[in-house]
């Protein structure tokens, strides 16, 4: 693994750290478009921990929001097919010590220049709106 | 009797993953990824505590609604929904057979594009300028149809002897295409070129429907057949014009005349070979995409009864008869056969189970309109004839307006016991199946009777 990787590792921790924050802040009312548009930057962020399969990137989806944050298992793999056609994840079928097959997944250069884009994004929709209701508040 | 629940784990997961390989947009290896998961979750319930069965259907529930997935993963590959377009079976498995498929087909092809060349090795030739010679008139279904008869024979895992009748039914046409002393120019030579390929696909069908002629549904398949390939053929004849075009001009711009590779390689090998191809093409997407001759006979059924309606009320508000010259006569006979055409393939469409519907009535409107054309012309060609006589010609003609005359006022009456729910659908398809070998009859005794009958005029 280039340095990078390493650097990128720490960061991505600490992006799920804030994830996970958010999910709790967010938990009440999980709008469905909002489970749907952060389902992106929270597969790229476990994959950037390390290469995953789907029963696995749930069990760490359901773990990092408290359980919370709940998608019908299924529909994580439309998501992770439609990174792969995109580039920005790659997978690979490898067989584990029981016989049973799995599909790895595995986030590449583009899934993470994706995934920094995409926090930019997220943290700036944050900030605003953090911003604005602190001054409702105090209004 | 057992319960779904008390069926062993692995059995329900069979079902389940059976369930969800019918969804479409969802491949087969995106049913293996799902299973895995589905394992994963059965192991890591069963680990918690829960009992196999119930492990199985909270990790179900927890997959969510499959309706939804698979339109997910439709999304996720919009592809998919097209790429049943293009012959790929599904992964795996199923490749191996039609690779192999695929080069038989391509050595029948090349089979039939080079029979039709064997004649010029005999002095009969084909080229620019000197028209289409007779002998291949006659003959041109004789050097593709009987490698499609062998195609499918081969293809149904038919046994050889099965392939007798159709190669004494091509044998007759090869003997009665060529023993005739035509003279030039002779309508009788043209008759049997029209009709020969007529009465050969019968042949041709005995093969398709493994001599199983007494079964309504294999009748029926051949009629799909048929329609599929009509349309396929004209789709690969339209790209065969534009590789045509693109060869004239490519070598026209370094200086070089290819009339000769054109119309004496190109167009006859290529026709001959598309037969085979499109019919490969028909057999291997007959179950994964929708028929187009049923669409295209929505489409213009429609139409084809406001032009015959528009006819009638025009020819009986000018009073004008109808002018009996030869092409014209041609002309109402195709368009009879196109009207059985359409009621035909609006019933190759058509569930028997639904109650009669609007599209229904129209057809009925268009059988009865096409009935009333067929009766002014059948008046005016029995005009021409008590007039001029019998010609070869008139005679063909008023032969196939009555065969088309008879088909359609039964379907017309088939039709209205079945809008007045007196009967029911399946009635009018049988009538259709059941009528299917006398347009073959006829066309037979087109080619064999009429030529010594008119003198080989």
């Amino acid at each position: 693994m280039p340095t990078g990787y390493s650097r990128f590792r720490d960061s991505s921790i600490d992006l799920a750290y804030i994830a996970s924050l958010c999910i709790i802040l967010l938990r009440m009312e999980m709008n469905k478009d909002l489970v749907a548009a952060s389902a992106t930057p929270l597969v790229l962020t476990i994959l950037a921990e390390g290469d995953s399969y789907g029963y696995a990137i749930i069990k760490r989806v359901a773990e990092l929001s408290g359980g919370y944050l709940q998608w019908s298992d299924g529909m994580l793999y439309p998501v992770l097919h439609r990174l792969e056609r995109q580039g920005h994840i790659a997978a690979k079928w490898t067989s584990s010590d029981n016989g049973r097959k799995r599909r790895y997944y595995h986030i590449t250069r583009s899934g993470r220049a994706h995934l920094a884009a995409q926090r930019q994004q997220w943290q700036r929709v944050d900030g605003t709106l953090r911003e604005i209701w602190m001054k409702v508040c105090t209004a | 009797m057992t319960t779904f629940a008390e069926q062993p784990l692995e059995e329900q997961i069979a079902h389940w993953r059976a369930y969800l390989r019918r969804r479409q947009g969802v491949h087969s290896p995106d049913v293996e990824e799902l299973e895995e998961h589905l394992r994963d979750q059965v192991v890591a319930l069963t680990g918690g505590g829960l009992d196999e069965n119930e492990a199985f259907l909270v990790a179900v529930k927890r997959m969510g609604n499959l309706n939804a997935l698979s339109r997910e993963f439709a999304r996720a590959h919009s592809e998919r929904l097209w790429k049943q377009l293009v012959i790929a079976s599904d992964h795996g498995e199923a490749a191996k057979p039609s690779y192999r498929e695929a080069f038989v087909v391509l050595g029948f092809a090349i089979a039939a594009a080079l029979a039709i060349k064997v004649p010029a090795l005999f002095g009969v030739r084909l080229g620019p300028g000197e028209g289409l010679p007779p002998f291949y008139a006659r003959n041109a279904s004789l050097f593709v149809f009987p490698l499609l008869a062998l195609y499918f024979i081969w293809k149904r895992g038919s046994e050889i002897s099965s392939g007798i009748w159709p190669a004494l039914i091509f044998a007759a046409g090869a003997v009665f295409a060529n023993v005739y002393p035509f003279r030039p120019d002779s309508n009788t030579q043209i008759l049997t070129a029209l009709h020969l390929p007529i009465a050969l696909w019968l042949a041709v069908g005995s093969a398709y429907v493994q001599n199983r002629w007494f079964g309504n549904d294999r009748r029926m398949d051949l009629i799909r057949f048929s329609g599929e390939l009509v349309i396929y053929y004209v789709l690969i004849a339209l790209g065969g014009m534009v590789l045509t075009g693109f060869t004239v001009m490519m070598f026209k711009a370094i200086g070089m005349k290819v009339d000769w590779f054109i119309s004496g390689w190109l167009l006859p090998c290529g026709a001959m070979g598309a037969v085979i191809v499109g019919s490969w093409l028909v057999e291997a997407k007959q179950s994964v995409i929708e028929n187009m001759a049923p669409v295209l006979t929505r489409l213009f059924t429609p139409l084809f009864t406001v032009l015959l309606l528009v006819f009638l009320a025009t020819m009986a508000w000018t009073g004008s008869p109808i002018n009996v010259a030869r092409e014209v006569l041609i002309g109402f006979d195709l368009l009879l056969a196109l009207i059985v055409g359409l009621v035909l393939y609006a019933a190759s469409a058509r569930d028997h189970e639904d109650p009669p519907n609007f599209f229904d009535g129209l057809q009925l409107l268009l059988v009865v309109s096409a009935l009333l054309v067929d009766g002014v012309t059948l008046a005016a060609i029995a005009a021409r004839i008590s007039e001029f006589g019998f010609t070869p010609n008139r005679v063909a003609a008023l032969g196939e307006n009555l065969i088309l005359l008879v088909n359609l006022a039964v379907s017309a009456w088939f039709y209205a016991r079945f809008l007045r729910r007196r009967g029911s659908f399946a009635g009018l398809e049988r009538w259709q199946v059941a009528y299917l070998p006398v347009y073959a009859v006829w066309a037979a005794v087109v080619v064999v009777i009429f030529p010594p009958v008119f003198g080989y005029r």
